[in-house]
C-alpha cells in the first residue's frame, strides 16, 4: 500500500513537471510571437508612410 | 593619485585572459570540423593551426599565471579591453592564411569587424570563400553579438563578483537574473533558440527561392548570425541582393529588430509578461525614431525620384534604414549608389538612425534607445519644471520593466556616453575627410564603424589608406565595449608608468 | 554634258594646284619639320585614297554614335555599371563574368550572379538559356564564363528596385572547372611543430600539477 501511495506520488510530482515545463514553453512561444508581432507592425506603418510619401511625389 | 599596477594585477589578468583565449580557440573547432566534413583541405590546416596557437598560449598564460584570486573593477575592465584586442589578434589567423586577405592588417580588420558585429569587409574575392572559413566570419559575430566575455563565463568562469565586473566591462548593465552566470546562459538561450528558428525561416525561404538545400541553411545559418546579433557580415559579396527576394528580406529584418530588443525585455516576454513590449520605454522610442528617420529618408528619396513606387521605397529606402538602425549593415544596393544615387537629405536620416542604435543589453552598439529615452524625459522633466509652480514637487518616471523615477545620475550617465559617442563619429569623420574624403561620406562611414553598423558608402575598401583602417578599428572596438573598458585598459597603462 | 566636262576640268585643275604648292612646302619646310613634310608627301600622292579614308571614317563614326545610343556592343564592367547606372538605366547592355553562387530557378525564369572579378551583378534570365551551364563558382570550382546581352536596370520596379539585368542571350565564352586543392608544405611541418609543442606543453603542466 505505502509502495502503491509512494508511486502516485511520484507521478504525480512528475506530471506536474510536465504541466509547469509545458506552461513555460507556452509563454516562451506566446512571447516569440508577440516580439515578431511587434517587428511586422513596425514594417507595417513603415510601408504606410511608403505609400504617404509616394503619393506627394507622382512618377516623373 | 594614481597606483602602479602591481604584479598581483598582471598575474591576475593575465590568468583570466589565458581563460578567454583558451575559449575563443575551442570555438575554432566548429568550422574546423566543418572544413574536414566538406573536405576543405586547406581552410582546415588554417583553422587547426589557428586553434593551436590559441591553446598553446591560453595554457602558458594560466600555467604561469595560476591564481584563485577574484578580478576587481579595474582588472576586469582592462581584461575586457584587452581580450577583445586578442580575440581580434587570434580570430585574424586563420582568415590571413585564406589567402583572401590583402594584409594581415586587412584580416585584423576583419576579424574586429566581425567580433564587434560591425560588418565592414576589406576581404577578396568573398564569392569563392571556403564554406568553413565564411562560417568563422559569422561564428565571430555570433560571439561578439552574445559576448566574448559571455562565452567565457558561460563555460569557464565560476560564479563570483569579478564575473560581474567583466560582464558590465562589455557593455552589459542589465541584472537579467540574480546570478550573473545565469543570465549569460539565458542570453544564450534566447540565441539558440532564435538560432532554431531563424535558421530554418531562412533555409525553408532560401529552398522556396530556389537554392540548394545544403546552400539555402548554410546561408541561413550564416545570414541568421549576422542579422541577429546585427552584424552584417554575409556569405557572398552582394550581401543580401545576392538573394534578390522579397521574402528573404521580410524574414531577416525581422530577425534584426529582435536582435536589437534588450535580452532583459526578451525574458520577461517569454516569461508572460506580453504587455511589457508596448510599455517599456526602449520599444517606444525605438517606435518612434526610426518612424522619424524613415521619414526623412523617404523625403530625401523621393525628391531625387530614385524610388518612386511605394514596394520599391520600402524595399530600398526602409531595408538600409533599419538595417542601420538596428546596427545590422546589411545592404540590397551596392555601396556607391548611396554616394551616386541617394540625396544628402537620405544620407542624414541613415546617418541619424546608425547613430542612434538599438537597445541597450542587446547586440546593437551605437547611443542606444534607453539614453534617448532617459535624454527626452529629462527633457520633459525640465519643461514641467518650469512651468509648474516653483514650490511643487516635478519628478518624472520612464518604465523599464518596472517603474523607475528619474534620477540626475541616470541622465548624467546617459548624456556623457551620448557626448562620448558623438565626439567618436566625429574623430572619424575628421580622419575620413583629412584623407580626402567628402564630409557627409565621411560621417556616414565613421559613425557606421563606431555605431557597429556596417553600412558603407565605398570609402570601405581594400586600397583605403593605413590610417583610416586603424580608426575603424579602434572606432568598431572603443564603440562596442561603450568607452569605459578602453578607458580603464588606458589608464592601466598610463598607471603602469606614473603610478606611484 | 558641257557643264559636266566644265566642272570636270575645274576638278582637273584644282588637283594639279594643291600638288604644285604642296610639292613647294615639302622642299621649304623638309628641314624645319620632317613629319610635317612625310605628311604632306603622302598626302600628295595618296590624296585620293585618304579622301576614301575620310569618308569611312565619317560613316564609321556616325554608324558608332547611332548605335551608342541604344547598344553597348563591348563588354561593360560592373564597376562602370554600377558607378554610372543612370547613364545605362533602361539600355542594353553587354556584361561578361563569371557565374557564381546558385542559380535560382523561380517558375520560368531564374536569378544568376555573374561576377567579373569586381562586383556581382544580378541577372534575370529565361531558364531555358542556363543549360548550357555547367560550373557556378564557389571555393571547390571555378565558374563558366559567360557573355550575357540584356537591358539594364538601375532600380527595376519589377524586381523591388534591384539594380539587375534582363538577359535576353546568354553565351558560354570559357567552361569553369573544378579546383584541385594543394596541400602546403610549410603548414603542414608548422602544424607539426605546434602539435608537437602542445603535447609539451600538457605532460608539463601534468608534471606541476602533481
Amino acid at each position: 500500500m505505502a509502495g502503491l501511495s509512494n508511486g502516485v506520488k511520484m507521478i504525480n510530482q512528475i506530471l506536474k513537471k510536465i504541466k509547469e515545463i509545458t506552461i513555460i514553453i507556452i509563454k516562451g512561444i506566446l512571447g516569440i510571437a508577440a516580439e515578431i508581432g511587434y517587428a511586422l507592425a513596425i514594417m507595417l506603418m513603415a510601408f504606410f508612410i511608403c505609400i504617404l510619401i509616394t503619393s506627394f511625389y507622382p512618377v516623373r | 593619485m594614481l597606483l602602479k599596477p602591481q604584479i598581483k594585477d598582471i598575474r591576475i589578468v593575465s590568468y583570466y585572459l589565458g581563460k578567454i583565449i583558451i575559449g575563443l580557440s575551442l570555438c575554432l573547432t566548429l568550422p574546423l570540423v566543418l572544413a574536414l566534413s566538406n573536405q576543405e583541405i586547406n581552410p582546415a590546416y588554417d583553422l587547426a593551426l589557428s586553434f593551436l596557437v590559441g591553446l598553446i598560449i591560453g595554457l602558458i598564460l594560466i600555467s604561469v599565471f595560476k591564481t584563485d584570486e577574484d578580478l576587481n573593477w579595474m582588472q576586469g575592465m582592462s581584461l575586457v579591453g584587452l581580450s577583445w584586442l586578442v580575440a581580434m589578434f587570434l580570430g585574424a589567423i586563420p582568415l590571413f592564411l585564406s589567402g583572401h586577405w590583402k594584409s594581415y592588417l586587412d584580416a585584423c580588420f576583419d576579424a574586429m569587424s566581425g567580433f564587434a558585429t560591425t560588418g565592414l569587409a576589406l576581404v577578396q574575392d568573398l564569392d569563392h570563400l571556403s564554406v568553413s572559413c565564411n562560417f568563422w566570419r559569422h561564428l565571430m559575430m555570433f560571439i561578439g553579438g552574445q559576448g566574448i566575455v559571455i562565452v567565457a563565463l558561460s563555460f569557464f568562469v565560476k560564479g563570483f563578483s569579478g564575473a560581474f565586473k567583466m560582464y558590465v566591462g562589455e557593455a552589459r548593465d542589465e541584472r537579467i537574473l540574480p546570478n550573473v552566470i545565469h543570465t549569460s546562459r539565458f542570453i544564450w538561450l534566447v540565441s539558440i533558440t532564435y538560432l532554431i528558428l531563424g535558421t530554418t525561416a531562412l533555409g525553408a525561404v532560401g529552398m522556396l527561392n530556389g537554392m540548394k538545400p545544403f546552400n539555402a541553411f548554410f546561408h541561413g545559418a550564416c545570414v541568421f548570425m549576422a542579422a541577429f546579433d546585427t552584424g552584417g557580415f554575409s556569405p557572398q559579396s552582394q550581401n543580401i541582393l545576392y538573394y534578390h527576394s522579397l521574402l528573404y528580406e521580410v524574414v531577416t529584418v525581422v530577425i534584426m529588430i529582435l536582435g536589437a530588443i534588450n535580452f532583459k525585455l526578451h525574458y520577461h516576454i517569454w516569461m508572460g509578461n506580453r504587455k511589457e513590449i508596448f510599455k517599456n520605454i526602449e520599444t517606444i522610442t525605438f517606435f518612434i525614431t526610426i518612424m522619424i528617420a524613415f521619414f526623412i529618408t523617404a523625403i530625401g528619396l523621393s525628391q531625387a525620384g530614385i524610388y518612386p513606387k511605394a514596394v520599391v521605397l520600402f524595399r530600398k529606402g526602409f531595408y538600409q534604414l533599419i538595417s542601420g538602425h538596428t546596427g545590422t549593415g546589411y545592404q540590397t544596393i551596392y555601396a556607391a549608389q548611396f554616394k551616386n544615387e541617394w540625396s544628402h537629405l537620405a544620407m542624414f536620416g541613415i546617418i541619424c538612425a546608425m547613430a542612434l542604435g538599438g537597445a541597450v543589453c542587446s547586440t546593437t552598439g551605437a547611443i542606444k534607445m534607453l539614453r534617448i529615452g532617459i535624454f527626452f524625459k529629462a527633457l520633459l522633466e525640465d519643461i514641467k519644471r518650469i512651468i509648474s509652480p516653483e514650490i511643487s514637487m516635478v519628478t518624472q518616471k520612464f518604465h523599464h520593466i518596472k517603474e523607475i523615477f528619474l534620477e540626475d545620475k541616470q541622465v548624467r550617465s546617459a548624456l556623457l556616453i551620448t557626448l562620448l559617442y558623438l565626439l567618436l563619429y566625429i574623430l572619424g569623420a575628421i580622419v575620413g575627410m583629412v584623407l580626402g574624403n567628402p564630409f557627409l561620406n565621411s560621417l556616414f562611414e565613421s559613425t557606421s564603424a563606431a555605431a557597429n553598423v556596417g553600412l558603407s558608402c565605398g570609402i570601405t575598401n581594400v586600397n583605403m589608406p593605413t590610417l583610416l583602417k586603424l580608426t575603424y578599428i579602434f572606432q568598431m572596438w572603443a564603440g562596442r565595449l561603450e568607452f569605459m573598458s578602453i578607458f580603464v585598459l588606458m589608464g592601466f597603462f598610463v598607471a603602469a608608468f606614473k603610478g606611484k | 554634258m558641257i557643264e559636266k566636262s566644265k566642272i570636270k576640268n575645274l576638278r582637273q585643275r584644282w588637283i594639279r594646284l594643291r600638288r604644285k604648292k604642296l610639292k613647294q612646302s615639302i622642299s621649304t619646310n623638309l628641314y624645319k619639320s620632317p613629319l610635317i613634310s612625310i605628311l604632306k608627301f603622302i598626302e600628295i600622292h595618296f590624296a585620293k585614297f585618304i579622301e576614301i579614308c575620310c569618308l569611312w571614317f565619317v560613316i564609321l563614326i556616325f554608324t558608332f554614335y547611332i548605335l551608342h545610343l541604344n547598344c553597348y556592343a563591348q563588354p561593360i564592367s560592373s564597376s562602370e555599371l554600377i558607378n554610372n547606372a543612370k547613364q545605362y538605366d533602361g539600355k542594353e547592355v553587354v556584361y561578361e563574368g563569371e557565374v557564381i553562387g546558385d542559380m535560382m530557378v523561380r517558375a520560368e525564369f531564374a536569378w544568376i550572379n555573374v561576377s567579373d572579378g569586381r562586383s556581382a551583378i544580378g541577372i534575370w534570365i529565361d531558364k531555358d538559356l542556363l543549360k548550357d551551364i555547367l560550373y557556378t563558382g564557389s571555393y571547390k570550382s571555378k565558374g563558366d564564363w559567360v557573355s550575357i546581352t540584356g537591358i539594364f536596370h538601375r532600380a527595376c520596379s519589377a524586381h523591388g528596385g534591384d539594380l539587375d539585368i534582363h538577359a535576353t542571350s546568354l553565351a558560354r565564352i570559357k567552361s569553369g572547372e573544378l579546383k584541385q586543392e594543394r596541400i602546403i608544405s610549410t603548414k603542414h611541418n608548422l602544424l607539426i611543430v605546434l602539435l608537437g609543442a602542445l603535447c609539451l606543453i600538457l605532460i608539463l603542466r601534468r608534471l606541476i600539477i602533481r
